[in-house]
This record gives C-alpha cells, structure tokens and sequence, in this order.
C-alpha cells in the first residue's frame, strides 16, 4: 500500500519541477533564468544532508542494538546520500558552465561537497571489502560516523571561514536567496520542492533498505 | 594520563626502540621523498609550493607510519592485550606514541627540506607550533583509520582510500595556518586558524577515545 507521504513526495516534486520552470522570476544580471537552479540544485543538498543525519543515527543505533537490520538501513542512507551529492554536484556544475563559464572551480563549497562524496565513497568501499558481516556493520558504523563529523566540518564549517573568497552565492557578497526571496513566487516553488525532495529521498532510501536486507539473506 | 596508559607507551616505546628497523626505515623515507622532489623541482620553487609540498611529504609519511602502528599487533598480541587492559588506553597510548614519532619525523623532514630547497619562514615559533599541532592532528586520525582497516583484514593500499578523504581538513587547516607562519602574517589574522586546528585535533582525539572500544571489541 502506498503511504500519503510517497503521494505527497510526487506531487510536491513533479509540482514543483513544473512550476519551477514556469514562474516568473526576477530577472538578475549574469544569472538570469539560470536562476531556477534553485530549485533543482539546492533541495538535492537537503536531501542529501536528511539521508547522511538519517545514515548517522542508524550507525549510533547498530553499534547500540548490534542488528543488521539497522545496518542495512544505515548503509541505504548513505547510498542513497552519495546519489544526491553527485546530482547536487552535477546540477551545480551546470549551472556554473553557464554562469561562470566553467564546470568547476576550486572553490571552498564545491571542495567540500567533492570531498565529502570522497569520504562517502570510502564508506562504500569499506563496506564492499569487508567479507563478515557483523564485523562490516560495525566497522563500517564506526566509519560512517567519523565521516559524518568531517563532513560536518567541510559542508558547514571550512564554507563559513572562508565565505570571503568563495564565488558561490550566498559567499562572498554574492546574491543568494537572502537577497531575492522577497520574491514570494520563488519562496512558494523552492520550500515545496525541499520538502517534496526530502521525501522523494526517503522513499528511495526505504526502498534501498528492502534491497539491502533481501540481498544479506 | 593514568599509569596503565603511561606503561603501555613505555612498552610501545620500548618495542619501537628494540626493532629499529622501523623508524629508521621510516627516516630514510621521509629523507628520500625529500630528495626526490628536491630533484624534480630542480630547486625552483616559490612559497606556496614550498609549504604545500612539505605536507604532502608528511601525509604520506605519517600514512606509512599509522600502517605499521597497528601491522605488528597480530591476532595473538590483541588477545593479550584484550585480557590485559581497557581499549581507551591502548588508543591513548597509540596517539601519544604516534604524535611522538610523528613530531620527530616532521622535526627530520623539515630539517633535509630546509638544507635541500631552503627555508622561506618568517615566524618560526608559529611554523613548528603548526607542525606539531598538524602532526598531533595526522597521527591521531589516521591511527583510528589504521586501527580500522587493521581490523577490516583490508591492505595499506585500502587504507589509503579511507585515510586522505578524512584528513582533508584537518591537513587544509594546517597548510593555511603554516603558510600564514611562513609569511610572518600578524596574529590577529592566524588566530583564528590556529583555534581551528585545535577544534579538529579535539573532534579527532575525542571521536577516537568514543569509537576506538567499537574497533577494539570482536
């Protein structure tokens, strides 16, 4: 049976995705319709930051109950959390090819977000290495939550100290939502299509969980 | 630090001491990375890379030296060491016997760097303040990761995968904060480099202290 938020997941990203590209928008010098990134680019990073809190409290949780349930659905977060960051990653770079001309910079944000893919990435593998599978869960929980704290310190730390000399917006004097959500129109897309994709997320993750779990037995 | 703490150290210290092959091994390491880049960069170089690349020396370094802390700890060793004393003190005895011989190994590395490709530092005191703090922070991680991958049953090479992507700030941290040594910036702009630094160290030491008896336990 499908739950009311899976509906609600659809209908707040398909909405949202349809509205995003059809609203008026203010129209800002270099950005442009460039604009609607937000959107897209911006919920993919709160999804991503739902499922690695998400991954976290799983991993504290197994090395509390030891049951691989638990692991598997620690381990399906995070799967999940590393297909958000790359779509983050891509949307980001998109919308920089047309704004600032390049794919990629070496800015202190997109850093961050590449390196914590990094340290996920190692997760997974750890996780592919690793035979036995109590010792995987508890060793990889243990990873998952070292990972976690730097992650913290890339995403939220390192972006805030050298906000100054980072070109993305929201640094470094750059416009942002700050500075145009008195535009109630973009408010009303961009906090429906957070939620929608949190949710979509969540379903997904769940449906890694089941995968998981059939593919331990 | 309690004394069942100080007597494994001494133990630890004393096991390095016996099998010198280890630390030196590790000296000619760091002199030959040394001499290899002093060989590719036919000495010309500026600032920037100067610092940049001494880290790296060091990261690969202190990797060498997290892989064999944990190498000689056998399956049986762990079983005497599992019926004699708590996991927290074995990882307090690991971190401060790391961060010594990492210390002593950067002290080493600088000291061929600087006669090989010179020495640009304006403000000394904050450059090897930065050093040992950088070092205290590489040891501590990757003494977690290597007590990890030791567990996982994984080679050096997997170690690898999990160490860089984790040491990344902390090893961003200390490249900031040794380059403004280097360039005798004032205080009141590294400061705030330094009491990051520490914060990481802190996070590092007590993530390690909370998650090593998980590790420890099979």
């Amino acid at each position: 049976m499908i739950k009311w938020w899976k509906i609600l997941a659809i209908i707040l990203v398909s909405g949202s995705a349809v509205a995003g590209l059809l609203i008026p928008v203010p129209r800002m010098p270099i950005l442009n319709e460039t604009i609607r990134n937000l959107f897209f680019h911006v919920p993919m990073w709160f999804a991503m930051m739902y499922l690695l809190v998400a991954s976290l409290i799983l991993s504290i949780k197994y090395l509390r109950n030891n049951e691989l349930n638990t692991d598997a659905a620690a381990s399906a977060n995070a799967q999940v959390g590393i297909l958000f960051g790359v779509l983050g990653i891509i949307t980001g770079s998109l919308w920089a090819k047309y704004t600032w001309g390049t794919w990629w910079t070496n800015d202190v944000k997109l850093n961050g977000a590449a390196a914590t893919l990094f340290v996920y990435t190692a997760y997974y593998l750890l996780r592919t290495a690793i035979e036995d599978e109590t010792r995987r869960a508890r060793l990889s929980a243990v990873y998952s939550i070292f990972a976690f704290s730097i992650m913290i310190v890339l995403l939220w730390v390192l972006p805030r100290l050298q906000s100054s000399d980072s070109l993305h917006p929201g640094n470094g004097g750059n416009p942002a939502f700050k500075q145009y959500d008195l535009d109630n129109n973009m408010r009303l897309v961009f906090y429906p299509a957070v939620i929608g994709w949190i949710l979509l997320a969540a379903w997904i993750a769940e449906i890694q969980t089941k995968i998981n779990k059939l593919s331990q037995q | 630090m309690t004394a069942p703490t100080l007597h494994l150290l001494k133990h630890y210290l004393k096991l390095e001491y016996k099998s010198k092959a280890t630390i030196s091994g590790l000296i000619i390491y760091a002199a030959a990375s040394v001499f290899i880049c002093n060989l590719v960069f036919n000495q010309s170089i500026n600032s920037a890379t100067w610092n940049a690349l001494l880290w790296i020396i060091l990261l690969f370094i202190c990797m060498n030296a997290s892989v064999k802390s944990f190498n000689h700890e056998n399956s049986y060793r762990f079983l005497l060491y599992y019926q004699l004393v708590a996991p927290n003190t074995i990882i307090k005895a690991k971190i401060v016997h790391s961060t010594a011989i990492m210390v002593l190994l950067a002290l080493v590395t600088l000291g061929c760097y600087s006669f090989m490709l010179g020495n640009p530092v304006n403000n000394n005191v904050l450059y090897i303040t930065t050093l040992v703090l950088g070092c205290f922070g590489l040891a501590t991680t990757l003494t977690l990761i290597a007590a990890l991958s030791s567990k996982a049953g994984i080679g050096p090479g997997m170690m690898a995968v999990l160490g860089f992507p984790v040491i990344i700030p902390q090893l961003m941290a200390s490249i900031k904060l040794s380059k403004m040594a280097m360039d005798g910036l004032d205080w009141s702009v590294s400061y705030r480099y330094l009491i990051i630094l520490i914060a990481l160290n802190i996070i590092s030491v007590s993530l390690s202290l909370i998650l090593f008896p998980f590790i420890w336990k099979d």
